[in-house]
């Protein structure tokens, strides 16, 4: 902690940044929160540990005006974000030379009741591969199992028939609250294509075919980009099983391409590029 | 019973419903066809739900309150308007379907008299007929609450665990079943059509302890100070981590913004449809030429805050909030409406 205290007042301080995002201790409820630091006097708030489950990155997205203007930030990333951040770096929504990546190494977050969460337990990217400065001790996540491979692997199990039943019964729980969107770091259009009334592409009700069209299109968008971080699942109160929908999409890109989500900023984005040497059996 | 209750040392003789009672008493209210709506306990959590079965209903009134209120029962996520057909002799237009009965059971005080607030507003300077039919239909059958979580507030708004106000029938959780109280008409309308369910007592009323928070202490001179406050610069950072999604407002009991939509099935028949809308994401007020009266994130924050707390308060002499505490439960970025009062308070105090 100290660590990165004394590293967001040494960027505060030189002027490299304006603005330090990381962690703070919530005033109420025992958790945290995001918290901009513009003052080195204030880098005391910091704090990192397993409570700090939100992905910050989703503050360096162009839509976020008021941040924006703040001047050029560091951030504080967890190996999740990290890939979030170079999905931003990768997709212009800022440029490396932009922003300044304080990483942090990472045991898993805890959710709510003290577990360890269930996104955390898969984890392939404990150590950021994306920083300027890392911080902190090697970390590893001491927890077994993969209940969203095994929730992705039991509606798998199902008849077709029955898979569409679930998920409408899933989908039209939805209220169209649009946490999912405004809490993932890659949903950044500034115009989402379901604003779009212009037609209306997309039902704006939250009725099963609207949130069926809404959720559906949202994953195809997100095929390849998305990070796994699992921001949408924690942000969704009415509980739809996002994150075991983005699981499926993650390895089905995998399947294909043989692309998992990556720190590199560098690399294309599977669907985000054309190769002579892709597949094309699936063309008739 | 939960630690907030504990029982008094003397006894009263009262209307008392065993539980089993109380179940058999939905049972037949089902059977004559009413739609029973109660808490459920689901994977994802606890709900209001219509129960086809008496046996769903989660009696637990300790622990968090249901995710979302009671709002949608009387003002759906989504609900048609109208549909129409046009054909070779012109436009057909059908209304929306009529309201069935509906007996709620288990409601949380703080979220029936979120319906007081929502009556003032839909009976305004316009008569909704959907909203308001809903309301006649409905009998709410509310219990004590026994939450006990840091995140609400009712008492700093003038509420507590055992206001009856806005319930018609009240039951209070003692060793030997509950204590019924009819407040309204419907209430006791209730309690005639089932009696023999109900039994004199001799019971001991449970003591409902007050929270101890502080929080704000003048409500009233809160609001005044918000009325002069929209330009203050404090706004910028209490809004500053909100991610400008609609989910404080979803599970809000109070939040009550639509917007109406036409949903054509193809170029001849379709249906127009009132949605849940919100004030925190930007194409609330976004205009036609593209440009945004609320353009920053804060600023959307501070309309929610200023309409509960400000504007609403100015023209219905009440704040627009009850103090249950979803908005911060189900906040991604963790805003906790308390805390923003508490920080508002405390700003207020300083201007003095």
């Amino acid at each position: 902690m100290e660590e990165l205290r004394t590293l967001a007042r040494e960027l505060l301080s030189s002027d490299k940044v304006q603005v330090v995002i990381g962690y703070e201790d919530a005033p109420r409820g025992g958790g945290v929160r995001a918290a901009f630091i513009t003052d080195p006097d204030d880098v005391e708030r910091l704090v990192f540990d397993e409570r700090c489950k939100n992905n910050l990155a989703v503050y360096l997205q162009k839509k976020r005006k008021q941040i924006r203007s703040m001047g050029r930030p560091a951030i504080v990333v967890k190996g999740c974000d990290a890939r979030a951040v170079a999905g931003l770096i990768r997709d212009s929504q800022i440029g490396r030379e932009n922003v300044e990546l304080i990483g942090v190494h990472c045991a898993g977050v805890k959710t709510e009741d003290g577990s360890l969460d269930a996104r955390c337990l898969v984890c392939d990217c404990t150590a950021p591969e994306l920083y300027d400065h890392l911080l902190g001790p090697e970390a590893e996540v001491q927890g077994e199992g993969d209940p969203l491979g095994e929730k992705v692997a039991a509606m798998e199990s199902l008849s077709a028939d029955d898979r569409w039943d679930l998920w409408m019964k899933e989908l039209s729980r939805c209220t169209r609250c649009n946490a999912c969107r405004e809490v993932c770091p890659i949903c950044f259009c500034e115009r989402c294509v379901q604003d779009k009334t212009v037609p209306q592409w997309i039902d704006s009700s939250a009725h099963t075919q609207g949130n069926l069209s809404w959720h559906v299109t949202r994953a195809m968008h997100l095929a390849g980009r998305c990070v796994g971080c699992g921001e949408c699942e924690r942000a969704c109160h009415a509980g739809l099983p996002l994150a075991a929908l983005m699981r499926k999409v993650r390895d089905i890109v995998e399947g294909s391409f043989g692309e998992k989500p990556s720190g590199d900023p560098e690399k294309v984005a599977p669907l985000g590029t054309f190769s002579q040497e892709d597949d094309d059996s699936l063309f008739k | 019973m939960s630690d907030a209750l504990s029982p008094m040392e003397m006894n009263t003789v009262e209307r008392v419903i065993p539980k089993d009672e109380l179940k058999k008493l939905l049972q037949a209210e089902m059977e004559k066809g009413t739609r029973v709506v109660a808490p459920v306990q689901l994977d994802e959590g606890r709900f209001y739900s219509a129960v086809s079965q008496v046996d769903a209903i989660d009696w637990d009134q300790t622990g968090k309150p249901p995710v979302r209120s009671l709002k949608e029962f009387f003002f759906p996520k989504t609900e048609p308007l109208l549909s129409y057909r046009y054909h070779q002799d012109g436009l057909e237009v059908d209304p929306p379907q009529e309201p069935v009965n509906t007996l709620i059971v288990g409601a949380r005080p703080c979220d029936v008299r979120a319906l007081l607030l929502l009556d003032k507003v839909f009976g305004w300077d316009y008569d909704d007929d959907l909203y308001k039919k809903r309301r006649e239909a409905s009998t709410i059958v509310t219990f004590l609450c026994e939450s006990d979580d840091e995140d609400c507030f009712c008492e700093m708004l003038g509420s507590s665990r055992d206001d009856t106000t806005g319930s018609d029938l009240f039951l209070i959780p003692t060793e030997k079943g509950y204590i019924a109280e009819a407040v309204t008409d419907k209430g006791t309308r209730l309690m005639e059509t089932h009696g023999d369910r109900f039994q004199e007592q001799d019971v001991s009323r449970p003591q409902v302890e007050r929270k101890q928070s502080p929080g704000v202490e003048d409500m009233d001179a809160l609001v005044g100070w918000l009325g002069e406050s929209f330009d203050n610069e404090a706004w910028a950072q209490l809004g500053i981590r909100c991610l400008g999604c609609g989910a404080c407002a979803h599970v809000c009991p109070t939040c009550h913004c639509f917007d109406i939509v036409d949903e054509p099935d193809d170029t001849a028949t379709g249906t127009r449809r009132r949605n849940w809308d919100s004030c925190q994401v930007p194409l609330f007020t976004l205009h036609a030429s593209g440009h945004n009266p609320r353009d920053l994130q804060f600023e959307r924050y501070r309309q929610r805050i200023l309409h509960k707390f400000s504007y609403f308060p100015e023209r219905f002499e009440s704040v627009l909030c009850t103090g249950c505490g979803r908005c911060s439960r189900a906040c991604p970025a963790d805003q906790n409406l308390l805390g923003v009062l508490e920080d508002l308070w405390s700003l207020a105090q300083q201007s003095k």
